[in-house]
């Protein structure tokens, strides 16, 4: 019919960014399949889709723990103890900090190590021994804090935490915070693992059980789907991926004997939160609900508490852009809405100049914790639990969303688990077929980021004007080598030798790693000598990131 | 009709970084661009990058780098290059590459700097416009 051709152009099916069909305008029919209990329920109650708690923000907050450090020990020190006097807290309310690694410790060499001198302190704090991490935590005391520390399986730091709080006389189990301990999902996100897999996961067990057994406030598992986000998934394959993860890590803890509803509380998701508004928003709604379901029906969890997925969000780093970079406090801003419409149990806001290849200023870091209370204190969405709750279109998104979530897992349950999926570079494959599609999106404008592919600044009008602060590795790493050179030789070496030779016999065998780490750490090992011992036994994973064959 | 050589581009990480999704958006891009593509993978040197490209004849080394370490990876990579009379090979840039080191880069003698968000196009732009100045040399 005439004039048809016009009406379907605004009225033709779009895609979201992960390539979920929307149409232009909802209605009943599209939410006529809800059936609220089952689908929805009360926020708080199962399947959580409307959120964790049952009075949304009202009770929690969703704290803000901006990730943060670099340079020396105390350069970070100095940069917590600025931060915490602009809010930085747990969702509980607690002061909390959020610390990064630097690429050498990170990834288990010393600070003296001249190969990569070029990298110390960069991006994080070096932590070589218990002196480091005494040095970032000076004056923090260390009950009441939730503490934020980034590493990977095998912990060397939550080992260092744990040594100085029993050298203080404070009790292991007074002690609240997070480790990452995911060094599997590193595998297809930011490729800090050292270990195969299968070793991985046995490191990652290990401190599972420590922190059951010992440390009932602190998450343990943080599976670090940001990462993969940000390495090129799509918001379905984000969470997918992550669950498949979880339930490899839950087997194998179940196989040694840990209980499910023991160990729940020690599993957290870190989530992205991208662009595309509705689609995060539905992206954290779907993954409770999928999340939630599987804890009641696959692993039989007993206790309500257990089957409500805690997710630490972040808004997306990759989203940032050089061009204009003061916009990046708006998208960040935008972001955080999402998250907190979507229900995200606790918030972390990037710095706009994280992406000028600098160190984040402490103003920027500052803008994004206020970003936050903004939206707490002025904007009265924390008011009311899940508001888009009953919306046509976000219960659709959601729906779509959570189809796209289980189509995945049961791919990856067929294959033979999330290791399997990626041994046999599924999980690569999956995820460079979207980062294809994504880059030649923004090359034909299918795909818009402002200043990027459109409104581009003019030479000269785009760049950042404002301060930055460079890196400095050339000192950091003579300055840490000093120290490293004075810690050997103030130390008793004869008992390093013992504690190394009792890591290497437990890891040979089938040990116990994590009591052992406390007394290394006690004894002023360092992590290159930790993680030399853990290399020697368990070999390193020589396969590259992104092998071609999977590329496509 | 006489077949023409494809070009072949080295891509390259050093050192500690493992930021790869640039990476594997290049290798696929550039093939489909009817580019021959070998990856280094990561962990690598400037030893180990050059005596690679040499070995692979390239026309260029992609070196991608997301830890600040750009200027003097290609401060040694170009001095190897030039080392082993290899000069002809074209060393690039791209990764996390702040706008401000551009002109520092350039004046090493690395042939082209691409910043974060950088269009594929643009890369690919980039090399056929290097070759084809190449053939008329």
């Amino acid at each position: 019919m005439k004039g048809q051709g016009d009406s379907t152009s605004s009225a033709e099916i779009r895609y979201t960014a992960s390539g979920l069909p929307i149409k232009a305008v909802y209605t009943p029919e599209d939410i006529k399949f809800l059936n609220y209990e089952k689908d929805l329920g009360n926020p708080g109650e199962y399947p959580f889709t409307r959120g964790a708690y049952p009075t949304g923000y009202r009770d929690f907050s969703w704290g803000q723990r901006p990730v943060l450090g670099y340079g020396l020990p105390e350069d970070t020190n100095k940069r917590i103890k600025a931060l915490l006097k602009y809010g930085m807290a747990s969702p509980s309310g607690m002061p909390s900090y959020n610390i990064t690694a630097d690429m050498v410790t990170g990834l288990g060499y010393d600070s003296d190590d001249p190969r990569f001198a070029q990298w110390v302190g960069v991006n994080g704090p070096p932590t070589n021994s218990i002196e480091d991490l005494e040095a970032i935590l000076d004056g923090i005391p260390l009950e009441g804090v939730y503490h934020g520390i980034l590493c990977y399986a095998p912990n060397w730091r939550l080992a260092l935490l744990a040594a100085i709080a029993d050298n203080r006389g404070v009790p292991r189990s007074k002690l609240a915070g997070a480790v990452l301990n995911d060094s599997l999902h590193s595998f297809i996100g930011e490729g800090c693992h050292v270990f195969p897999p299968r070793a991985c996961l046995r490191l990652i067990v290990d401190t599972l059980r420590f922190v059951t057994e010992e440390m009932p406030h602190f998450r343990a598992c943080d599976v670090q789907a940001y990462s993969s986000r940000e390495a090129g998934c799509d918001a379905p394959q984000e969470v997918a991926f992550a669950i498949a993860d979880m339930i490899e890590v839950i087997n194998a803890c179940l196989n040694i004997g840990l209980d499910i509803d023991d160990l729940a509380p020690h599993l957290t998701f870190f989530f992205a939160c991208s662009n595309d508004f509705f689609e995060e928003v539905a992206k954290f709604r779907a993954a409770r609900k999928v999340w939630a379901q599987i804890m009641s029906e696959r692993f039989k969890a007993k206790k309500e508490r257990s089957y409500r997925m805690r997710m630490q969000v972040k808004t997306s780093g990759a989203s940032l852009t050089s061009q204009y970079p003061l916009l990046n406090i708006v998208r960040a801003g935008f972001q955080a809405l999402a998250a907190i419409l979507g229900g995200a149990t606790a918030l972390n806001i990037t710095n706009f100049d994280e992406c000028l290849g600098a160190i984040p200023m402490e103003e920027s870091g500052r803008i994004a914790l206020l970003t936050g209370k903004v939206l707490e204190y002025e904007t009265g969405i924390k008011e009311v639990a899940d508001p888009l709750g009953g919306s046509y279109y976000v219960e659709s998104l959601t729906k779509q969303m959570e189809e796209r979530i289980w189509n995945y897992l049961e791919k990856i349950d067929h294959i033979g688990g999330y290791i399997a999926a990626l041994e046999s570079g599924y999980l690569h494959r999956e995820i460079a077929a979207v980062n294809t599609k994504y880059s030649y999106d923004l090359d034909t404008g299918k795909r818009v980021l402002i200043g990027v592919n459109k409104f581009q600044p003019e030479e000269g009008e785009g760049e950042y004007r404002g301060q930055i602060m460079e890196h400095d590795p050339e000192r950091w790493y003579r300055i840490m080598s000093e120290r490293l050179r004075n810690l050997r030789a103030r130390r008793d070496n004869g008992r390093v030798r013992e504690v190394l030779a009792k890591l290497k016999e437990a890891a040979s065998g089938n040990g116990y790693l994590s009591p052992i780490y406390i007394e290394a750490a006690k004894a002023y090992c360092t992590i290159g000598e930790v993680y030399g011992v853990l290399r020697e036994v368990f070999g390193e994973d020589t396969s590259c990131l992104v092998p071609l064959e999977w590329v496509g | 009709m006489k077949t023409e050589r494809k070009v072949r581009i080295l891509i390259a990480k050093a050192g500690l970084d493992a930021h790869t999704r640039g990476v594997s958006i290049l290798i696929k891009r550039l093939r489909d661009a009817g580019m021959e593509v070998i990856y280094t993978g990561r962990f690598q040197t400037p030893e180990t990058i050059v005596a690679a490209a040499i070995q692979e004849d390239v026309d260029f080394i992609f070196l991608s780098d997301h830890l600040g370490s750009h200027i003097p990876l290609s401060k040694k990579i170009l001095e190897l290059l030039k080392e082993k009379g290899a000069e002809h090979i074209a060393l690039v840039v791209g990764g996390m590459i702040p706008e401000r080191d551009i002109p520092a880069l350039k004046a090493l003698g690395v042939r082209g700097a691409f910043p974060p968000h950088t269009l594929v196009s643009t890369v690919i732009d980039f090399v056929n416009n290097e070759m084809a100045s190449r053939a008329n040399r």
